[in-house]
């Protein structure tokens, strides 16, 4: 019996808020997918297709995500552009961790997916795949992919946010 | 042409002139590690700058390694590289007085290479981590942890195990 | 030195007694034109003395070159400074060529003129947005982007990429060009020898952008031959050096341009401006004598080895990228696998030049200085 009060906090944890406003929440899913603020963070060579998507002709401020901001801390969705070296792979993860929750993680280029053009038997510099640090929401591929192609993969978390993923952990 | 200026300093064991056309440069000179700062005194003297500084790791054909030097001249092309051999495991002399660009290329060789350099301010490696183990230039390198968990907690130690493991 | 992020400020008394910290800037950072991590030592505003950190772009291109034969290693060379990805894949084409003895068709040639220079522009462009961009002046980077697209565009048809091109091969170029492609060519450089003026009158006119750059971050000639800087960083000292001019390849020695130096012969920050701004409107009058004089013909060599094996020994090639001076030095052991290649790239002596540079400027101006540079982290660490 001790050992069942025990279990008590567990559980609750476990379950969750006991309170669940789903209207409201659709609303504020909403509201968080339509204006979603990127992290300034180009490591490479997609960095630059990145400030093109973000430049006159793709415009990102027409979903709402224009606004990039340097401070991890006041970001919403950090798009990794650009190889993953080992040596910024402890960087990377200071950096998801300042951003704070809801937060979500775009892995942009072929890079960050699996290593890309860069992983080959013996490859001792690079991180192949950004999902070995940081999980990933979106994937977009290509090296580096067409701003088509990352204003595509935005529209995709956006309809991954409004469907309720809020992030790795379920904060409400 | 500089070249007997060159030729004359003491540790320059051979000079020979190149097709430019075909090779890329002028002349190629053969010296010892010692000699290198008397070289490169003379190259700050008249106005060459350094181009780059490599290392060729040549100890299966010919048990050296190969330090690369390129100098060059702004006003008129005129490209000397020397090639300075170490025997394994021995250290070349810092040029850094004499051209401080060259902290950063025996940084470099340090780090990928593993050729220690006497006189250098601050060998410290440039490009991996401070605490990498291993030269990855090296034509036997094996990297000691391939893809590893770079957030394990004993990451490092299973370095240092690695290289134990692997002597 | 740790590499490892530590403690961004630390406050200490240095040995004069003065209260100094040491600020940490980057490797995150938005003015750091990539993932550059410099450990600033500073008293108020001042630089004392600043650390750089790099290596946090090693990709290992070196050792990739080491394992895989001479034309595989084709597409990482535009990936070394991305900006400058035509100029870098086609200099390395050039090297095998001449190192192998494989001559070109003229038409190629030509061609060849014309997808560099434009090259050169849209990296120059992206430059200037995105040096306005740290200065505080976020319109002229909407205005280069979009002149960046028009190259881009014309770029992209014919190579199929907007950024990271593979379009040279030893012999040649993958595709040949189309009518189409040289009247829209001459058509974007009427449409940018008008556009440039407007940007001397948003930018180069501007009372705070002079403010900014004028006698900010002189770069004395002794400076550059102790680090050996080359390119804009060279030239704004006055010394009119190109690597086009001095060492030609391709037929540029038989094409009309100049190579424009600093106006004062300081070596500022707005004498690397205006070297820039000139350099377009050269690459522009290049670009039109290739259009205008572009031979018919193939665009691939008739004989070219299907295994490139390069006698045994070093050699050494160097082109005139955006940035600077980059050279290819290629050890072979006489086998189609290359023994060593060594990237010689100019922003690797411009950023360890900053460790002298920046000494005893104001945060500000260290700003306006690693932006008048023209860095690209990837170069630096390969």
């Amino acid at each position: 019996m001790a050992e069942a009060h025990d279990n008590t906090e567990e559980l609750l944890e476990q379950l969750g808020p006991l309170v669940h406003l789903s209207k409201l929440e659709t609303l504020l899913n909403h509201a968080r997918a339509n204006s979603l603020w990127p992290l300034t963070f180009g490591l490479a060579c997609c960095a630059i297709e990145m400030m093109a998507v973000g430049a006159s002709r793709f415009d990102l401020d027409r979903i709402g995500a224009g606004v990039f901001r340097p401070s991890a801390r006041q970001a919403d969705v950090m798009i990794l552009a650009g190889t993953i070296s080992r040596k910024m792979a402890p960087v990377i993860q200071t950096l998801w961790d300042q951003m704070p929750a809801p937060k979500w993680a775009i892995a942009m280029g072929g890079c960050t997916i699996d290593g890309g053009p860069f992983k080959y038997p013996g490859q001792y510099a690079i991180v192949e795949g950004a999902d070995k640090i940081i999980p990933v929401d979106v994937y977009v591929p290509g090296c580096p992919p067409r701003p088509e192609a990352l204003f595509a993969g935005l529209l995709k978390l956006e309809e991954k946010i409004k469907a309720g993923r809020k992030g790795p952990e379920m904060v409400n | 042409m500089i070249t007997d200026e060159l030729s004359a300093v003491p540790g320059v064991s051979s000079t020979s002139e190149q097709d430019y056309a075909a090779k890329g440069y002028h002349c190629l000179h053969e010296a010892s590690p010692g000699s290198l700062p008397a070289l490169a005194a003379i190259f700050r003297q008249r106005g060459f700058h350094l181009e780059h500084l490599t290392c060729l790791d040549m100890r299966a054909d010919d048990d050296c390694m190969c330090l690369v030097y390129q100098f060059n001249r702004q006003d008129v092309p005129e490209r000397h590289v020397i090639h300075s051999r170490l025997a394994p495991g021995e250290a070349g002399t810092s040029i850094s007085e004499q051209f401080i660009g060259a902290d950063w290329y025996e940084r470099e060789v340090f780090d990928m290479f593993g050729v220690g350099f006497d006189g250098h301010p601050n060998l410290l490696r440039l490009l991996t981590d401070d605490d990498y183990i291993g030269h990855p230039l090296l034509k036997d390198f094996v990297d000691a942890d391939p893809q590893r968990d770079v957030f394990a907690v004993d990451a490092k130690k299973d370095g240092v195990a690695n290289e134990a493991a692997n002597e | 030195m740790s590499s490892v992020p530590g403690p961004a400020m630390e406050l200490v008394r240095d040995d004069e007694d003065r209260e100094t910290y040491y600020l940490n800037m980057g490797p995150q950072h938005p003015s750091t034109h990539g993932v550059l991590r410099l450990r600033l030592h500073m008293e108020g505003e001042r630089i004392l003395s600043v650390f750089p950190v790099i290596g946090y772009g090693h990709r290992a291109h070196e050792k990739m070159a080491e394992n895989r034969d001479y034309l595989m290693f084709l597409p990482n060379t535009s990936r070394i400074d991305y900006l400058s990805g035509m100029i870098y894949n086609l200099g390395y084409c050039q090297a095998i060529e001449k190192i192998m003895g494989i001559e070109v068709p003229e038409r190629t040639e030509y061609i060849r003129i014309i997808v560099g220079e434009l090259n050169r522009i849209s990296s120059h462009l992206l430059w200037l947005g995105t040096y306005l961009l740290d200065l505080g002046g976020i319109t002229p980077f909407l205005y280069c982007f979009d002149d960046r697209e028009r190259i881009l565009d014309i770029l992209d048809s014919i190579s199929g990429s907007r950024l990271t091109y593979c379009y040279g091969r030893f012999g040649g170029v993958t595709m040949d060009v189309d009518d189409a492609f040289l009247e829209s060519t001459a058509a974007f450089c009427s449409y940018f020898h008008e556009r440039l003026d407007e940007y001397e009158d948003l930018v180069t006119d501007n009372v705070i952008f002079r403010q900014r750059t004028e006698g900010v971050g002189p770069f004395s000639a002794d400076l550059v031959q102790r680090f050996g800087l080359s390119g804009p960083c060279l030239r704004a000292t006055g010394t009119r050096r190109d690597v086009r001019k001095d060492e030609p390849y391709g037929i540029y020695d038989r094409l009309d341009f100049e190579v424009p130096v600093g106006k004062t012969t300081n070596g500022d920050c707005f004498d690397r401006h205006t070297v820039r701004m000139a350099e377009m409107v050269q690459s522009l009058h290049l670009i039109e004598q290739a259009v205008r004089d572009i031979p018919d013909g193939p665009v691939m060599a008739a004989k070219v080895p299907k295994k490139i094996k390069p006698p045994a020994g070093d050699y050494y090639f160097a082109v005139e990228s955006a940035r600077g001076h980059f050279g290819m030095y290629i050890y072979s052991d006489g086998t189609d696998t290359p023994f060593r290649i060594k990237l010689r790239t100019p922003s690797f002596a411009h950023v360890s030049a900053m460790t002298e540079a920046l000494v005893g400027t104001m945060l500000s101006d260290t700003i306006s200085i690693l932006g008048s540079i023209d860095i690209v982290i990837p170069e630096i660490d390969r």
